[in-house]
Formats: structure tokens, C-alpha cells, sequence
């Protein structure tokens, strides 16, 4: 457990953004998913996109450590406004910073990062 | 309860010292008390410390029916099983080097085995079945005329189940291998007659048990005898099987946890079965919960539970109000499920989710409440974040736990 984890982790954990998942069939919704249970943590990601093909609102489910959930929830706020183009390059790494993660929690971002490029790729 | 710290129900890991058991070791630490070193024959200061040690000795070989002198003093039950399976294997090993283990047990042993398998010994590392028990039948088979040392625990750390040591023991006598038994867990919950049971060395420790950390015993039977070889030696102590200066406050810290044992236990047990049993109670509400280990072959203050769809390391953090423990030892990549529970076949998913609660001397109902409430609250809250728990998976989650 991360008794260390710093306010900014700690906020994302206790008060999550964009948790869940948007109501099955709603238009304009891209999913992507990273890791798995026998990997030990796991993520998905939703990305709806509006009018202007930008990022209209986000949502994601996550099982695994602490990190991963403050991660996903940082990266639901962060899409908005953005561009599918833009997310197939995302460091989720630069991003989860200030989470401070120790070394050995960093699969977190990654796993986040691949499951938002995964969103976000060409159809 | 304490508004600033945690409230703790990690009986298991540690537990406080009993305040009777603090005023007795600091009367052996200052000029005006029992300081003397219990070796020196020459005055009254060592007569004086030595008095107390031997009493030590005597209250905690009468916690298990054993003869004072079957008692050696050391720093805590990973010393005393390190003395017993090393011990018994360098006597032995002109005789046979073959162990017989199993997975689930502490650290101590299994490290200690993994280390005379690296030095020419042969281990048979037993798995338990699903209920977390290992069997006599299984100890049977896997004897060999090379055996010298099976070591199985009396009660599981993490999951709290009773292994049958009596019948496990019978066994061994019968094959003629000495029978070490980790009672690390046990002492002072459950009750032990060494008389009676055919175990050869025993291991101790005295913070599971409201006294001090770094303070333990090892039984060493005297009819029939078990043999070892030591493993610290410089001033012959403690028969020659373990050198040093004795730590007077340590052993008398010891003593006094282990009578105090002895006094309440079967009244203090049976409050901690009560409030643990309020404690499932309450949480039967909640689905996709499932109790790792024997349902009822286990001891009185450990509750080892998994959470469908939850990871144990978040619910540990969503519960940082609670002092827990998961099993899920999560400082590896993406974090290693506990092999304990890897052992009884739980899936990756399942192992990763449990908690261990373990309850103790000072564990109120109203704390077995509040934690409970948190519980359910922290559960449900991380479920609707996971995709493990949400649309279709519901189903196998369920169906994993039930
Ligand atoms: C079953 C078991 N064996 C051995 C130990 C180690 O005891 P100690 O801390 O006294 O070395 C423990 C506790 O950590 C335990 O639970």
C-alpha cells in the first residue's frame, strides 16, 4: 500500500473523476483496455467525442493498485478538449508526475497510456 | 477508539505489549532492579536475574505442558525455527538429508529450507489443499528413509487454519524423523499439552502474544530426545544450544505474556470468536465475498478474506483509517499475490483482493462495527470503478467467489 502517497494521488483516489463507464450503445464512444487479472492490475477507457471531433467527456474502470485508479482518473480529466490525434502519442508517464509514484508503481501510467492510445486509435 | 491513529486489526503481524508484562521487564533494566547478568555465579545480582529467567522459563514451558528445561531462550521464533530445521539437519546429516515442508509456511521456514536446498539437501514442499490444511496422508507419502525434519505449522499467519499437528506428528514418530512445529501463531490461542503431543522441537514467539518483539523459544524435547547441533555458539548457553548473554527483561517480558496467556485464554478466545463472528455477520451482507481457509478449523481472531472485483492494495488504501494487512505483497511490478493463497489454488483476481483482519486482547465490538461499515462502504465504492465487477464480468466475479 502506499502510505506515502502524496495529496494530488490521494485526491484522485478518494474523490475519482470520470469513474465509470458511459451507458452501453451511447454514440461517439471509443473504448480501450489495458493489462488484466492475471497481470494484476487492469484499465479501461472511454473517450466520447462531440460535433467537433474533439474529446466531449471521458470515463474509465480500473482494478489494481491506487495508482492505477488516480492515474485513470487524472487522464479522464486531462482528454477533454483534446483531439483523438493528439492521445495516440500521450505520455500518461509526463502526465502521472505529480502523482510521484514510486519506481516500482510505474507500470500504472504505462498501462493507463496504452489503454487511452487504444481509445483514441485510428478506426 | 483512537481518533488520531488507526484502528488496529492486524493482531497477527504484532501485538502490543500487555501493560502487566511492561512493568515487569522494566523491573530488570535499571541500577535499582534485577540488571545483573544471569550467567554471573558470583553475587546476587546475577542469583537474582538468573531467579527471574528460570521463572520465565517455567511460565512459559507451563503455556504449553513442557518441562522447563525443554525451553531455550532466543530472539523470536524466526531464530528458533532456523535452530530447529538447521539444527536437526547438520546433526542428521550423515544420517539422511531429506525435508518435508510445505508452501504455506512462515518466511522462516521456507527460507531456511530454500537455503539447505541450495546446499546439497533435498526439499519436498507439500501443497495444501483447498481448505489451506496439510494433511498427515501427504506427510506420509512423502517420507523417504533420507527424512530427518518435517516442519509444518500448527496455525497459518495468514489465514489463520489449524493444521492436525497431533496426527502429522504421529507420522513422523513412526517413520523416526524429528517433527518441528511452528507455534508461533498459536501460543496462547490454542491450547497446546506437550505432553501429549509428539512434536520435537517447537518454535515461540513472544510479540504475537502481548509481550516483547525479539524475544522467543525454542521446545527441544528431552524424552525422546530431539537432536540438534547449534547454531550461535560462544559461552554455552542455554545447554550449548544457544550462546549469549540471556536478556533478562526480554525473558521475563516473555514469561509474563505466556502466564497471562495461560489465565485468560479460554475466556479471551472466546470473546474473539464472538466479535469476529459479529464481524462476518456483518459483512454477509456484501456479495462476492469469500473466506480464504478452513471455515472452522482455524483460530478464533483471524478473518482472511478476498474481494470479488477489488484489488487488496486499493481497499487497503480506501481503508487507511483500518491497520490491516493484505496478502497480496504488492512491491513487485504490478505486485505479487500472496503465495499462501496462490498455494490453496485462488486466482491471481481473488488473491490479490484479500485482507487479512486479525483480532486481539484490546478489539471492541464497536471497532468490529465501524470497521465493518468502512469495509462495505470501501468495497462497494472501488466495485463501481472496476471493470472486473462491472456489465458482463459481474457474473464471473460472482461466480469466482461463490
Ligand atoms: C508463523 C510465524 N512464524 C514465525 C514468525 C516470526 O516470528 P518472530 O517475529 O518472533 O521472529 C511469525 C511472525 O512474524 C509467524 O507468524
Amino acid at each position: 500500500m502506499m502510505l506515502d502517497a502524496n495529496a494530488l494521488l490521494l485526491d484522485h483516489f478518494d474523490r475519482p473523476r470520470g469513474g465509470g463507464a458511459f451507458p452501453a450503445g451511447a454514440p461517439g464512444v471509443r473504448r480501450g483496455e489495458a493489462g488484466s487479472e492475471r497481470h494484476g492490475a487492469m484499465v479501461r477507457i472511454e473517450l466520447k467525442t462531440g460535433a467537433d471531433g474533439r474529446i466531449e467527456d471521458s470515463r474509465f474502470s480500473a482494478w489494481g493498485c491506487a495508482g492505477t485508479l488516480a492515474c485513470a482518473s487524472l487522464v479522464t480529466e486531462w482528454v477533454r478538449g483534446r483531439t483523438l490525434e493528439s492521445l495516440r502519442t500521450a505520455e500518461v508517464r509526463k502526465l502521472a508526475e505529480p502523482l510521484a509514484l514510486p519506481p516500482e508503481r510505474l507500470y500504472a501510467p504505462l498501462m493507463v497510456e496504452d489503454a487511452l492510445r487504444q481509445a483514441a486509435r485510428e478506426d | 477508539m483512537d481518533a488520531q491513529r488507526p484502528l488496529y486489526l492486524d493482531y497477527m503481524a504484532t501485538t502490543p505489549v500487555d501493560p502487566r508484562v511492561a512493568a515487569r521487564m522494566s523491573e530488570c533494566l535499571t541500577r535499582d532492579g534485577a540488571f545483573g547478568n544471569p550467567a554471573s555465579a558470583t553475587h546476587t545480582y546475577g542469583a537474582d536475574a538468573s531467579a527471574l529467567v528460570e521463572t520465565a522459563r517455567a511460565q512459559v514451558a507451563a503455556l504449553v505442558n513442557a518441562d522447563p528445561r525443554e525451553i531455550v531462550w532466543t530472539s523470536g521464533a524466526t531464530e528458533a525455527d532456523n535452530l530447529a530445521i538447521k539444527g536437526a539437519a547438520w546433526f542428521h546429516e550423515n544420517r539422511g538429508r531429506h525435508i518435508v515442508t510445505s508452501r504455506t509456511e512462515h518466511k522462516a521456514v521456507i527460507d531456511t529450507c530454500r537455503w539447505l536446498e541450495r546446499r546439497g539437501w533435498t526439499v519436498t514442499w507439500l501443497e495444501p489443499g483447498a481448505d489451506g490444511r496439510v494433511e498427515a496422508e501427504q506427510v506420509r507419502d512423502a517420507l523417504t528413509a533420507e527424512t530427518i525434519v518435517v516442519a509444518i505449522m500448527h496455525v497459518n499467519n495468514e489465514i489463520g487454519v489449524i493444521n492436525d499437528i497431533a496426527a502429522i506428528g504421529e507420522v513422523c514418530r513412526a517413520h523416526g524423523c524429528q517433527f518441528h512445529v511452528d507455534a508461533a501463531q498459536s501460543a496462547g490461542k490454542l491450547p497446546l499439552d506437550l505432553q501429549r503431543l509428539p512434536v520435537d522441537t517447537m518454535a515461540f514467539s513472544a510479540h504475537k502474544t502481548y509481550g516483547p518483539k525479539g524475544a522467543g523459544a525454542l521446545f527441544v524435547r528431552r524424552e525422546p530426545r530431539a537432536r540438534l547441533e547449534a547454531l550461535i555458539h560462544g559461552g554455552g548457553h542455554e545447554r550449548g544450544l544457544r550462546s549469549g548473554t540471556l536478556a533478562t527483561h526480554q525473558a521475563v517480558g516473555m514469561g509474563e505474556a505466556f502466564r497471562i496467556a495461560a489465565a485468560e485464554m479460554p475466556e479471551e478466545q472466546r470473546r474473539i470468536l464472538a466479535l469476529r463472528e459479529r464481524f462476518a455477520t456483518a459483512l454477509s451482507k456484501l456479495p462476492g465475498v469469500h473466506l480464504n481457509g478452513h471455515p472452522t478449523e482455524r483460530v478464533a481472531g483471524n478473518l482472511n478474506l478476498s474481494f470479488a472485483g477489488v484489488h487488496g492494495d486499493a481497499l487497503l488504501l480506501a481503508l487507511r483509517d483500518l491497520a490491516l494487512s493484505t496478502g497480496s505483497a504488492c512491491n513487485s511490478a504490478a505486485g505479487a499475490p500472496s503465495y499462501v493463497l496462490r498455494a490453496l489454488g485462488r486466482s491471481d483476481a481473488l488473491a490479490n483482493a484479500s485482507i487479512r483482519f486479525s483480532f486481539g486482547r484490546w478489539t471492541t465490538e464497536a471497532e468490529v462495527d465501524h470497521a465493518a461499515t468502512r469495509v462495505a462502504e470501501a468495497v462497494d465504492r472501488l466495485r463501481a470503478l472496476s471493470p472486473l465487477w462491472g456489465d458482463t464480468a459481474i457474473d464471473t466475479a460472482r461466480k469466482v467467489a461463490s
